[in-house]
């Protein structure tokens, strides 16, 4: 069988990049950043609530970058992006450490039983992150639900924020809204999602919402109350529900991940649980276009809460769920699983020592 | 893991010597990193984690034989243990069109080759863009990847044959069109 040699294969050093480094100042930024986290864990005044919302600081982190400079901001289908993730912030969230075994919090470690996944564990670790920007600029979200209990409808409201939006493959339209005017805005991809856009007191305002109508969604807007650039939640109409998520900003978030497959392939599945979230499931439901809501409901009732599954797209699930105490749990499936296949590996999740050799055996320790 | 029987890289300049070095490895190592990882934006955010430690642990790092081998095998490690994660997350992104900037890998002299590369399974992709871009040898390889040089010598014997078949497969679609 032919092959090929080695100076063939030089040749990928020549297609490499040739931008240059950030500059040094970037690195010495972050740099200063990560030895604060670890100054604090050393004296032992971290304050472990946990937080969440690292995944809202994923999509800010790797959303298209923001043009300010002319009127508009592109904004596509799902949460705009954190107006703190463009400025002052030299990580995506804050500085992120892996932990020893031994200093990983026990509410976090979770497996599925034995058997539940058709491939090893590939990788274990547990991470440290102390959040240093805002990952979201969510104020509140309002959930609406039908008589048996179903959420029928939802408003996510943001803000401040970035500025005035533009849909990216979508239309806006000027409408009147909060004795001034507004922007409705709609995707040409999802006919079921809308928001709106508005200006006042000086600060750009966002709200988005599925399984409601233009006329809805602007009677709602028109009742909130905003004081101090915070929603007021008593002001969303009867009817809804509202959650307030929690500020993650000077806090440690802990995290627990582990990944199966075999080895020299992508990950079946993901498991990470997070002890606290600033991105509340609720919010998701209105994010996520085709995101289904979801209850897991647990033999184990630390696991049990309410989540979003989102269908398979690219070849890839996942159904998150935050617990009433505050931790997120989250499993990321490759491949075509539904929801009832994620729910049966949620519901089947029991707590694990780290000191059992399976996790052992693949963990990544902070120290190469 | 300690990094053994690479040249010395080191060189000097401010923070004694940290940025100069870092301006010169970064464009390589995050080069060889979107090879290994198969996405250039996820590459970029691992090079600069590794360099923040390497800085963090300077002293350390500094006196290895080769500091850039452990940016390597430290940025490695951060992609498995939060970046998969976030590359997961983005397949669910791109349905959304909020995925990152698309990758394009320079057409000259053969984007073939780069796009061949792309399809090997991702860690005989990682031995390859150890090798070839990084420039390690296959022991710095091992070391970085943490496997024995036995095993960095058969995946890259297997990758060489792999590419021939998909380039000769290449040639081929493009003879029939």
């Amino acid at each position: 069988m032919s092959t090929i040699g080695d100076e063939k294969l030089a040749e990928l050093r020549s297609m490499v990049e040739t931008r240059p480094a950030p500059p040094p100042a970037e690195i010495h930024a972050r740099a200063a950043t990560l030895r604060r986290v670890r100054r604090r864990r050393r004296i032992g005044v971290a304050t472990t609530i946990g937080v969440a919302g690292l995944v809202t600081a994923s999509i800010a982190a790797f959303s298209p970058s923001i043009d300010q400079d002319g009127e508009t901001i592109p904004w596509v289908l799902g949460a705009p992006p954190a107006s703190a993730a463009s400025t002052n912030c030299h990580y995506f969230g804050g500085p992120s450490d892996l932990l020893e075994p031994t200093d990983v919090r026990a509410d976090l470690v979770y497996l599925p039983p034995d058997g539940t996944v058709d491939a090893p564990l590939q990788t274990v670790s547990a991470t440290e992150t102390q959040v240093e920007c805002p990952l979201s600029d969510l104020d509140a979200v309002g959930l609406r639900r039908d008589a048996e209990g179903n959420v029928e409808a939802a408003i996510s409201v943001y803000g401040p924020t970035l500025g005035r939006y533009e849909p990216v493959d979508g239309r806006s339209q000027e409408v009147s809204m909060r004795e001034g005017s507004g922007y409705l805005l709609t995707w040409d991809e999802s006919a079921s999602q809308l928001a709106l856009n508005w200006s006042e007191d000086g600060s750009w305002w966002a709200a988005q919402a599925v399984g409601l109508d233009a006329d809805e969604l602007l009677d709602v807007m028109e009742a909130i109350r905003i004081d101090h650039d915070q929603v007021v939640a008593s002001s969303f109409l009867d009817g809804f529900e509202v959650v307030v998520p929690q500020s993650l900003v000077g806090k440690d978030v802990h995290e627990w991940s582990v990944s199966y497959g075999r080895p020299d392939e992508e990950p079946l599945l993901n498991l990470i649980v997070s002890s606290a979230t600033s991105s509340p499931a609720e919010a998701r439901v209105v994010s996520v276009p085709g995101a289904i809501p979801a209850e897991v409901v647990a033999d184990d009732p630390s696991v049990s809460g309410f989540g979003v599954f989102e269908p398979s797209v690219a070849g890839a699930s996942s159904l998150s769920w935050d617990t009433p105490d505050g931790r997120r749990f989250e499993l990321q499936f490759t491949g075509d699983t539904g929801l009832g296949e994620a729910l049966d590996i949620a519901e089947s999740l029991g707590r694990i020592s780290t000191s059992d050799k399976h996790i052992t055996d693949a963990w990544l320790h902070p120290e190469y | 893991m300690r990094l053994e029987g690479m040249g010395d890289e080191r060189s000097d300049g401010g923070h004694d010597g940290f940025d100069d070095w870092y301006v010169q490895a970064f464009p390589q190592v995050r080069g060889a990193l979107a090879l290994a990882i198969g996405d250039a934006d996820l590459a970029e955010e691992a090079a600069a984690e590794a360099f923040t430690r390497a800085l963090v642990s300077w002293r350390k790092v500094h006196a290895l034989d080769s500091p850039t081998g452990w940016v390597y095998a430290t940025a490695l490690n951060h992609v498995r243990s939060t970046l998969r994660r976030l590359r997961l997350e983005r397949r669910h992104q791109q349905r959304l069109r909020a995925g990152p900037r698309s990758y394009q890998p320079p057409p000259e002299p053969e984007p073939a080759l780069w796009r061949a590369v792309a399809e090997l399974p991702p860690r005989t992709r990682e031995a390859v863009a150890l090798r070839y871009v990084a420039d390690l040898s296959e022991a710095q390889v091992a070391a970085v990847m943490g496997v024995s040089a036995g095993t960095v010598a058969a995946t890259l014997h297997q990758a060489r044959r792999r590419l021939a078949q998909i380039l000769a497969d290449d040639v081929d679609k493009e003879r029939t069109r």
